[in-house]
């Protein structure tokens, strides 16, 4: 796509006017070359035809280009590096390994971060302010990841994992790209103490559908009502692909969850909500339902600075939102926790079994919610009692 | 200032003009165009008070230098804040060097070099010499970042290039009030304002003398304001923040004489907080009647946490001797009976 087009699209984008999924096409393709030969890599350069690609020694100079000329971030994007991940792919959640993490129920989570960035545009993501890096990164040294998983399930048998992969990147928005659901969708399947969960916006489930995965992967989808899809989950599957999607999942036998998260406040969120949690429940029958999350908006001030500049139409930041301890900003206390209680309740009348819990939220606001404050281990350990 | 290498274009430029200086003349200041400002790094309104009073008292020890245009007609490379000084004193024949030498960028990229060598550049020189060096000059980017951003002492990389940019095209009543003590940032965000949207802005802060910090916190809480209202679906007008400065109480409690300054900013701040923050400034509002109903005594140090987040209210106390302790202790017992507290302890 030109640039120019491409201006015209976000234009049309941030005011609404269309709605649909963008598959990420790059203008140019960097590859490291200690993955050149790496399966993802073949994956990903085989279905990029016309797409010019470098191969490069290391990264480093692509730091130093963003750091120098400060693309815009939809610029950024347009270049995707085929990466070695030098570090580990497997870490706590950062609800776990934030130093406020005390403060929070945590569910006892893990990530693995496969890929950095993200070519949808939600006004409100978090990786804005958050990526030192950005461009758009994909780990190609899927040997390694699956090594690092191997040698951990098996230092700890008798803990069991629930790992995520949507931490700095939607779990399958690039899976047509890289097919990286196949590696490990068949990886866990043969695991006895682990379960993996892709967390999504998009509809890309197609890779998925043929996999033997044992009940060991979770395809959850963030959820909003159509109302805040369409004016700031930009680029992102719509909320009827989305079902569509995880109807389909569901036949193939995935257990699936939702993340209500963020709930946005704003004018007939009320019926936005209520309509949402009807449509989940006739999509997706309560069994099949391994959790649903819920959380609230929060961001820091610099993001919130990116949002009104980069989304002016947005209404997210100019919601009733306050600093909290941990140092991002939600909606007033008495705000968030009467939505919370709301949408638990709507919940409640569809499935009263069906596991809810809140994410990156503090004791007071689970007591007040869920009247109980679990600790970390009882809260992991009901998640997992959900899908095995 | 930081020495730029060797090689670089603008040592290299200082090097090849440094010689191309001929003997002092006194030039009549009406043969000098002091409107042709190629090569003025000052502003023509930097305040010059200071040079008006050494000027007075030594005349120009330093003499200017200026470039012949025409047989009779010159005007300044270095000196134009001096030529100034002359002007307002009434000095009528200025010392000047003749600069034979022609290149123009030459000739700026040593009066800026004069320029850094004997004082600090405001922020605003700095955004006006790099938009110089690229409009007049016709500069590449790269150029600017590698040679010249360094030596002004700004990181070199395209944000701040953008931003200097950016500043040095604000509308000139910006400008000058970033002389003053309004933050650079702002005065970006503001541009985006209407004009008359930002004089209105530019008058409660010279009204209220504010500082830095609370020229944040109320050009934030406005520019929100506005943003709420176009959101609402009103259309954005000229007179909307003054709408909005007359619907929150501002406008009266800038009448009230019988407060001080201060405590009238703090007011009328407060109530363009109760617009933009309803629900918080209701709460906040029950918490202190409450609180007021519990009659603290003003050893006991009794808060809710900050914005309500959290439940667990902080309460420390002091005392001199066991009778004080006593008194303390009795009072915490009697609010821990008391209905307000349960109140408060609801709001949390």
């Amino acid at each position: 796509m030109n640039s120019k087009k491409s201006s015209s699209y976000y234009k049309l984008m941030s005011q609404g006017i269309v709605n649909q999924m963008k598959p990420y096409r790059p203008e140019q393709v960097f590859v490291e070359r200690t993955v050149e030969s790496s399966p993802i890599t073949k994956n990903v350069l085989d279905r990029l035809p016309g797409v010019p690609i470098q191969v490069i020694d290391s990264t480093e100079f692509l730091l130093e280009r963003s750091q120098r000329w400060n693309p815009t971030i939809p610029r950024s994007k347009k270049t995707l590096i085929l990466a070695h991940h030098k570090g580990n792919f497997f870490k706590p959640c950062p609800g776990k390994r934030t130093p406020n993490g005390r403060q929070r129920v945590c569910c006892n989570y893990f990530v693995i971060n496969y890929a950095s960035n993200c070519h949808m545009e939600c006004s409100y993501c978090y990786l804005q302010s958050y990526l030192n890096f950005p461009y758009m990164t994909i780990y190609a040294n899927e040997a390694d990841l699956v090594l690092e998983l191997e040698t951990a399930f098996a230092q700890s048998p008798h803990e069991f994992f629930r790992i995520g992969t949507g931490e700095l990147a939607d779990s399958l928005a690039l899976d047509p790209l890289t097919g990286y659901s196949t590696v490990l969708v068949e990886f866990f399947a043969r695991q006895s103490n682990a379960v993996l969960e892709f967390k999504t916006k998009s509809d890309c489930v197609e890779n998925l559908l043929g996999l033997e995965h044992q009940g060991k992967t979770v395809v959850s989808w963030s959820m909003n009502p159509r109302y805040v899809q369409e004016r700031e989950e930009h680029k992102t599957a719509s909320i009827s692909q989305r079902f569509k999607a995880a109807g389909e999942c569901v036949r193939a036998g995935y257990p699936v969850g939702f993340h209500l998260d963020p709930l946005i406040c704003y004018p007939g969120w009320e019926t936005g909500y209520r309509d949402l949690i009807e449509e989940i429940f006739q999509t997706v029958p309560a069994a099949s339902i391994a959790w649903i999350s819920l959380g609230s908006l929060r961001m820091t001030s610099q993001l919130k600075e990116i949002i009104r500049r980069r989304f002016p139409n947005s209404f997210l930041p100019l919601g009733e939102l306050v600093p909290n301890p941990d140092g991002k900003m939600r909606y007033f206390k008495p705000l968030r926790v009467g939505m919370y209680r709301q949408v638990l309740e709507w919940i409640r009348e569809k499935s009263p079994t069906t596991h809810v819990y809140a994410c990156m939220e503090g004791p007071g606001v689970w007591r007040e919610v869920f009247q109980r404050v679990p600790t970390e281990a009882e809260l992991g350990q009901e998640l997992i009692q959900c899908v095995v | 200032m930081t020495a730029c290498s060797e090689g670089c274009e603008y040592s290299k430029l200082s090097r090849m003009f440094e010689q191309s200086v001929d003997a002092v003349k006194m030039i009549a200041a009406e043969r000098i165009d002091s409107e042709d400002r190629l090569f003025a790094v000052s502003l023509p309104w930097s305040p010059i008070d200071q040079l008006n009073r050494s000027v007075g008292k030594t005349g120009i020890l330093s003499p200017l230098h200026v470039q012949k245009t025409t047989d009779d007609q010159f005007r300044i490379v270095m000196g134009f804040r001096r030529y100034l000084s002359c002007q307002i004193l009434g000095i009528g024949n200025i010392p000047c060097f003749v600069r034979e030498q022609e290149d123009e960028l030459a000739l700026f990229v040593e009066a800026l070099e004069d320029n850094l060598a004997t004082r600090g550049l405001h922020l605003l020189e700095k955004a006006h010499v790099l938009l110089k060096l690229r409009r007049d000059f016709k500069l590449e980017d790269q150029t600017l970042m590698e040679d010249f951003m360094p030596q002004l002492e700004i990181r070199a990389d395209r944000f701040h290039l953008d931003r200097y940019l950016d500043l040095a095209q604000l509308p000139e009543s910006m400008q000058r009030s970033l002389l003053d003590p309004l933050e650079p940032d702002i005065a970006l965000k503001l541009s985006k304002w209407q004009d008359q949207e930002q004089d209105f802005f530019l008058g409660i802060t010279s009204r209220f003398q504010l500082g830095k910090n609370k020229q944040k916190q109320l050009f934030g809480v406005l520019d929100e304001l506005r943003a709420l209202k176009r959101q609402a679906g009103s259309p954005l007008e000229a007179k909307g923040l003054e709408r909005i400065w007359h619907e929150c109480g501002a406008a009266d409690i800038e009448r009230d004489e019988s407060l001080s300054l201060p405590e009238r900013f703090s007011r009328a701040f407060e109530g363009l907080r109760r617009l933009r923050f309803p629900s918080l400034t209701k709460h906040e509002r029950r918490y202190e009647e409450l609180k007021a109903a519990l009659k603290i005594p003003p050893q006991i140090h009794f808060a809710a946490p900050p914005y309500f987040e959290g439940d667990r209210i902080d309460v420390s106390f002091s005392f001199g001797d066991s009778a004080e302790l006593l008194k303390v202790a009795a009072k915490l017992e009697a609010m821990a009976q008391q209905d307000e507290l349960k109140e408060i302890l609801k709001l949390l």
